[in-house]
């Protein structure tokens, strides 16, 4: 067994990949507790896709990806919130516009290179393999910076997302705060990009939190248990694809999913065997 | 506090998409007052609520509480809004709910001090729950919901309370909790503004009465407003008034219809 554990360890970049996972399992899960909460999960995914263009060029001109990645998805986001807010288009047709569009961009611009194929995989389903040690650190100061503001904005989220009109009545700068989030969530989608792909981002933001949601009943506890939950998954999805040899994004999505439907069955209170007993139960 | 200028509202006009919703509104409430505001569904009952909280541009006319204007300036106002308002399976508990009161006061960067926690604690027995604190808010019936926001009200700590149609979709033991409570924080001098479909109640346990219909048809003590003549020109006919030995029994629409406006 500790053989069978620490076998992958001797590669470096296996241990690169897996504190990758470990840290983008951990942010991911911990914001998207609020895009749960929130019912954001279309406008993570949109996101996640609406970066590609940013990526694309940042790699044809040679320049940091995490960069082209940051810049178009804080646009992206703020793009969105403005043009929703504005209250002219409902929220999800605005999505649903900037977001195919800024996809099909990305993957145009990515058409241009002749082997694009192989480029086009790694940014649509991840690439935790190839993490260098660069990446690690862009990583960990991006992914700190998010756990960071989640924790000292903690009480003003949580108003927030549960009562927006409080949020107003108590005068918090509401509309700073929004942008604020979106800005947070558009770093935590860059962060996920390298390990599980632009396809399967929002999985990452969404399974562990629902997972968690079933399994707690306050805020704090639930962020926790998302964080555990989502870089548990990472890890194990990591190791299955070191021994069983599947792609490492699909993997790690894949086991968060498994974790998901395990406490759909099973979760006190929420779960359905629970509920069939409650009724049978009388 | 008591017998000053707490709320002047003065000929506000204030609507939706360019849609008058109240027109050339004016009134004002004094400290240590209750005061009711009725009318039929659609009168503008939770828009003058809103307009007054500073969560509503005014069209024109002014709006002071405390001499401030909350457009403007941040003034401590406590706002109970429709429960129908917010999701209820939201993982909070009942003492969470309560806290979220606090975090204007609490300030930037700052976790709840034990002032903060008495605070909570003060509130939720005020309002008959202090036994519920640890239940997730959607686990409460919907009277006790209510209850908790107005614990988070007073948790809030603001000299004057707006709550809009507290009692609607309440069952009785909840409805005499607020009754109760009302009584309390009428000797602590709270200043109270209610917005209430049950025109019977505001009769009997309120100083003074706003007659709404888009514009304000009446106000003044309840029983000065409400006599026929004035109720009908709220109303048209869509209430039955009886004479009654004790005074007028008046049924609204809102009681075929109650708690339909929020949902």
């Amino acid at each position: 067994m500790m053989d069978w554990l620490l076998a992958p360890l001797s590669y470096p970049f296996m241990v690169r990949g897996l504190i990758a996972s470990l840290l983008v399992g951990t942010v991911c899960a911990v914001l998207g507790t609020y895009v749960v909460l929130k019912g954001m999960a279309f406008f993570g995914d949109a996101l996640a896709h609406a970066i590609l263009p940013g990526v694309a060029v940042a790699y044809l001109a040679g320049w940091p990806l995490f960069a082209g990645a940051l810049i178009t998805g804080i646009g992206v986001a703020v793009g969105i919130g403005y043009l929703s807010r504005r209250g002219q288009l409902k929220e999800d047709t605005a999505i649903g516009i900037l977001f195919s569009g800024a996809f099909a961009l990305g993957i145009a611009l990515l058409s241009t290179v002749e082997a694009y194929t192989v480029d086009l995989t790694h940014f649509l389903f991840g690439n935790v393999l190839g993490v260098s040690t660069a990446d690690l650190w862009t990583t960990a100061a991006l992914g700190g910076i998010v756990l960071l503001l989640v924790a000292a904005l903690y009480k003003e989220f949580l108003v927030m997302a549960f009562d927006p009109v409080l949020a107003q009545v108590l005068r918090l700068p509401t509309t700073a705060l929004h942008y604020l989030l979106l800005v947070m969530l558009a770093a935590t989608v860059v962060v996920a990009l390298q390990t599980v792909g632009v396809a399967l981002t929002v999985a990452m933001l969404v399974t562990p939190a629902a997972t968690a949601y079933l399994l707690t009943r306050r805020l704090l506890p639930m962020m926790a248990l998302a964080a555990f939950l989502g870089s548990l998954s990472a890890v194990a999805g990591l190791y299955l694809s070191f021994y069983i040899n599947v792609a490492s994004g699909p993997a790690v999505v894949l086991i968060c999913t498994a974790l998901f439907l395990l406490a759909l069955l099973l979760s006190p209170r929420r779960g359905l065997v629970w509920r069939r007993s409650r009724q049978s139960g009388g | 506090m008591r017998g000053c200028e707490v709320l002047r509202v003065e000929g506000v006009t204030v609507g939706y998409d360019g849609r008058p919703v109240l027109e050339e509104v004016s009134f004002s409430i004094f400290g240590g007052e209750q005061v009711a505001v009725v009318g039929p569904n659609g009168a503008g009952k939770s828009t003058l609520f809103k307009a007054i909280a500073g969560l509503l541009p005014l069209w024109s006319g002014r709006i002071s509480v405390f001499g401030c204007d909350p457009h403007r300036e941040p003034v401590e106002i406590s706002y109970v809004t429709q429960r129908s308002e917010v999701d209820l399976s939201f993982p909070v508990t009942v003492a969470d709910v309560v806290m979220m009161g606090r975090v204007g006061q609490m300030g930037w960067l700052r976790w709840p001090s034990r002032a903060d926690r008495d605070a909570v604690r003060e509130a939720l027995a005020q309002v008959g729950l202090e036994g519920l604190a640890d239940r997730q808010i959607g686990e409460l019936s919907g009277g006790q919901q209510q209850r908790v926001f107005i614990a988070r009200a007073l948790a809030q700590g603001a000299d004057l309370l707006l709550m809009d149609e507290p009692f609607a979709g309440v069952d009785a033991t909840s409805e005499q909790a607020i009754l109760d409570l009302l009584g309390r924080l009428r000797e602590k001098g709270l200043t109270i503004l209610l917005s209430t479909h049950d025109l019977n109640l505001a009769a009997d346990r309120f100083d003074r009465v706003l007659l709404l219909n888009r514009r304000l048809i009446a106000q003044g003590p309840p029983e000065e407003v409400f006599c026929p003549e004035v109720l009908q020109r709220a109303y048209g006919g869509q209430l039955a008034i009886w004479e009654h030995e004790r005074g007028l029994v008046m049924l609204g629409d809102g009681h075929c219809s109650m708690g339909e406006e929020g949902r």
